[in-house]
């Protein structure tokens, strides 16, 4: 209806207006809201909202009267059509509407909503997490309480973990879910005693859900582990849900009191492990598709094999990727990626050659003499050509290289068993978890 | 309307107008100078309906008043009568007298009723910086912004914080320049268009001041600096998430002396002329050098070796002129330069020159 009669004030401004006045300050208007106290008018710049406001408000006023609009004030807005503002206008909306539905308001770190069960792609690594969080996000504080999540960084835990307040938001909209990280925790803890700020043990002590990240930082804090655990013990007792996460799984964490460990053991402590190559892969094209591009296998495939054990990196290198192109324009090809990556693989400083097959044979549990003698036994050419991959894939030596370090002349022997091992880990589950544990003992 | 002002004051004020009053609008009031004389001053106004300026002259008043009059005629009328007369401008009728000493002329104005309203500066906080350092940081930033038409965003120099810094950035997508000014604000990404920045260039230029103030809001600029107002339009859309162009680290860097690597960047540019600009570089850190050279198949060769502290080994071919424009833009002893291979982007900084960063991508060969 609003577009119809702007479309006949327009058409009669036209009329008692200069055609260049006219395409100068009143093309691309429209009316974009009336209602019978305000209404706004959208132009393309400061320019067009200055000359409309100023020099034509009394026309713009008198026709709006003629068609039957008798608003109390008229608003000119700038329209954006970038993506960015639409899209913050978006999240405010959504913002504003959960806010109506809550009676009372989270407090400060909020979840971000964007993470969420949808978007969460399930691996082999992660499967069991994922269950978990699932049946947590259903019914909080009765099965897996506390839930303990632990892995290595970029692996998917805070996002897993804000999956579930945000699934416990939608399911039961009257729960009160406190998120925070350790430092918050910590630093609120301080504030509390140094300023003697009131409401701390009220705060966390009321909620029907607490969630944590980063538990590992509480280390050496005794004092705040002792708040901590009294606060655990109320909302335990009170059959309150209770998150955590961690880098390191309960006992590896120094200086954590007992009686803490104990009770991060008490319900569940699941790992998450670095993704396999399928989810990698799946991973990188679920978020070219967010970004709506639709990448090539091929490309994929360059990202997914290079980096291995971190999805944050995983996911900056193909938003590099997509930035680099965009700016570019140009489209993302096997070459591109395989520039942008290179840099990425710098070779590790302590890695060296020797403890590469040192640390493969004793994985295989065979002695070092072995490995790089000319013995054939399958026990022992197996491990042989899995040091032989992975010196080439860490420390990028060439063929020959690899041969001598492994006391073999031809280096086509090097080419084959590389070749070998990294069609294997595509399909062969145990050599995936070999390799990948002989990656975790060399890096860790 | 009557004023009496000297030529020095109207002549100030007329150089930077007129830049902006343009023939090129479908709207003819826009070649003209709109003057008004009202609360005791002179304000002279222009606009493309890309930027206006607005700059207030002091003289004096006998007279309110306001008239439009053709830009270029005024300017150069005004430009040529001697230096420190007094001339008087009286409206009257459609006409505009002018007369100085012996001179007088008369110019066919326009009522002022029919000049667009222009855009003010709002009057929330803006941000105060010191004029050299934005000058310069401008005239370093913006040669890196884009020519070309089919991307708009990229014809414009973004300006956005993050923690209290205000990096400023331009790009085409070739090479790519960002400085960084410490404020302390937090402003919404803006997208100000080059062209007003020449105009802000100018204005910084003449000015004694010691700082100036800026504005971003809704689809706004502004900048007030002495008796000098300009509001411009933004760009509209998305800028590029350009600081994942910039490697963090690289596996080849060289510290040399800027203005060597200069004089042999120019000097293996006389060789590539019919290679399109193309002149290779190639750090040795067995020697301490880098070696740039340029071949010209039918004319002859080119290798300079500059010595200086070089880790990794390696080359990349570089478009010479992106090469001398980046190195111009320091004003340094010592430059680093450092990259990672032939297809990666290469990123020249100095110690010497915090806050700036100038990358250049290779040519492919």
């Amino acid at each position: 209806m609003d577009e119809g009669i702007w479309r006949a004030i327009l058409a009669e401004i036209e009329v008692s207006v200069s055609r260049a006045s006219f395409i100068t300050w009143f093309r691309n208007t429209t009316l974009a809201e009336s209602t019978d106290d305000v209404a706004t008018i959208k132009v393309p710049n400061i320019f067009a909202k200055q000359q409309l406001e100023v020099k034509y408000a009394d026309t713009i006023k008198g026709l709006l009267e003629k068609h039957g609009l008798k608003p109390k004030r008229i608003v000119y807005s700038i329209a954006t059509t970038s993506p960015s503002s639409q899209k913050s206008e978006s999240v405010a909306t959504q913002a504003q509407t959960a806010q109506a539905t809550k009676p009372r308001p989270n407090a400060a770190p909020v979840i971000n909503e964007k993470y969420n069960f949808e978007n969460f792609i399930v691996g082999s690594g992660n499967e069991f997490a994922y269950a978990a969080c699932q049946a947590i996000a259903q019914n909080p504080g009765t099965k897996y309480n506390p839930l303990f999540i632990y892995g290595g960084v970029g692996l998917g835990k805070t996002h897993l973990i804000q999956a579930v307040g945000n699934g416990i938001k939608t399911n039961h909209p009257e729960s009160r879910i406190v998120y925070v990280s350790t430092e918050t925790f910590v630093n609120e803890f301080l504030d509390s005693i140094r300023f003697k700020k009131q409401g701390f043990a009220d705060r966390y002590r009321s909620a029907d859900v607490l969630i944590i990240d980063d538990i590992q930082f509480i280390a050496g804090k005794e004092k705040t582990q002792e708040e901590f655990f009294h606060t655990f013990n109320a909302l335990h007792q009170a059959n309150k849900q209770i998150i955590l996460t961690s880098d390191k799984p309960p006992k590896a964490i120094p200086t954590l009191e007992e009686r803490l460990r104990s009770r991060f053991e008490w319900g569940m402590a699941i790992d998450i492990q670095p993704p396999d190559l399928e989810t990698r892969q799946a991973i990188l094209q679920a978020k070219a598709s967010s970004h709506g591009v639709i990448l090539r296998d091929e490309v994929i495939d360059v990202l997914a094999k290079a980096i291995q054990t971190n999805i944050r990196e995983l996911e900056g290198s193909l938003n590099q990727l997509l930035a680099f192109c965009e700016l570019r324009n140009i489209e993302p090809d096997i070459a591109t990626a395989q520039a942008l990556i290179k840099g990425k693989q710098t070779r590790p400083r302590h890695l060296t050659p020797k403890g590469i097959v040192e640390k493969t044979a004793s994985h295989f549990d065979i002695p070092f003499s072995d490995i790089v003698s000319a013995k054939r036994d399958k026990d022992i050419v197996t491990p042989r050509q899995v040091a032989m991959y992975l010196l080439r894939s860490e420390l990028h030596m060439s063929f020959p290289k690899i041969a001598t370090e492994l006391g073999r002349k031809d280096h086509t022997t090097a080419i084959h068993s590389v070749d070998k091992v990294e069609s294997l880990i595509g399909h062969d589950f145990v050599m995936r978890q070999h390799v990948q544990e002989i990656r975790e003992k060399l890096h860790g | 309307m009557k004023i009496q002002i000297t030529q020095n004051n109207l002549h100030k004020a007329l150089t930077l107008l007129s830049r902006v009053a343009s023939t090129k609008s479908p709207l003819p009031i826009l070649s003209n100078i709109l003057l008004s004389v009202k609360n005791g001053v002179l304000e002279l106004s222009a606009t493309n309906l890309e930027v206006a300026i607005t700059h207030t002259a002091r003289g004096k008043i006998e007279k309110e008043g306001s008239v439009t009059v053709p830009a270029r005629l005024f300017t150069d009328f005004i430009s040529q009568l001697p230096k420190n007369e007094t001339i008087e401008l009286f409206f009257d009728k459609n006409k505009l007298l002018i007369t100085a000493g012996s001179y007088s002329s008369h110019i066919q104005g326009t009522v002022s009723d029919d000049y667009p309203a222009l855009p003010t500066l709002s009057t929330k906080e803006s941000l105060v910086v010191d004029t050299k350092s934005l000058q310069q940081t401008l005239t370093r930033t913006m040669l890196a912004a884009s020519h070309d038409d089919s991307r708009p965003v990229l014809g414009g120099v973004l300006f956005h914080t993050i923690d209290k810094q205000l990096y400023i950035a331009a790009t085409d997508g070739y090479r790519l320049a960002e400085s960084a000014l410490s404020i302390e604000a937090d402003i919404k990404n803006s997208i100000v268009p080059t062209s007003t920045l020449q105009d802000v260039l100018k204005i910084l230029q003449d000015t004694s001041e010691k700082t100036v103030t800026m504005q971003f809001e809704d689809g706004q600029f502004g900048l007030k600096c002495e008796e000098t107002t300009l509001v411009s339009r933004l760009i509209e859309g998305q800028y590029p998430e350009y600081k994942q162009l910039i490697p963090e680290s690289s596996e080849i860097s060289a510290t040399i002396v800027r203005e060597e690597l200069l004089t042999a960047a120019k000097l293996a540019g006389l060789f590539a002329r019919e290679s399109g600009g193309s002149i290779t570089l190639n750090a040795s850190e067995a020697d301490s050098s880098l070696v740039v050279s340029s071949v010209a198949s039918q004319v002859g060769d080119n290798t300079s070796s500059i010595s200086g502290k070089v880790s990794g080994d390696g080359n990349v071919v570089l478009n010479v002129r992106y090469l001398t424009d980046a190195l111009n833009c320091f004003e340094t002893n010592e430059i680093t330069f450092r990259f990672s291979g032939s297809i990666s982007p290469c990123v020249l900084s100095s110690k010497e020159q915090p806050g700036y960063q100038h990358i250049v991508m290779p040519l492919k060969s």
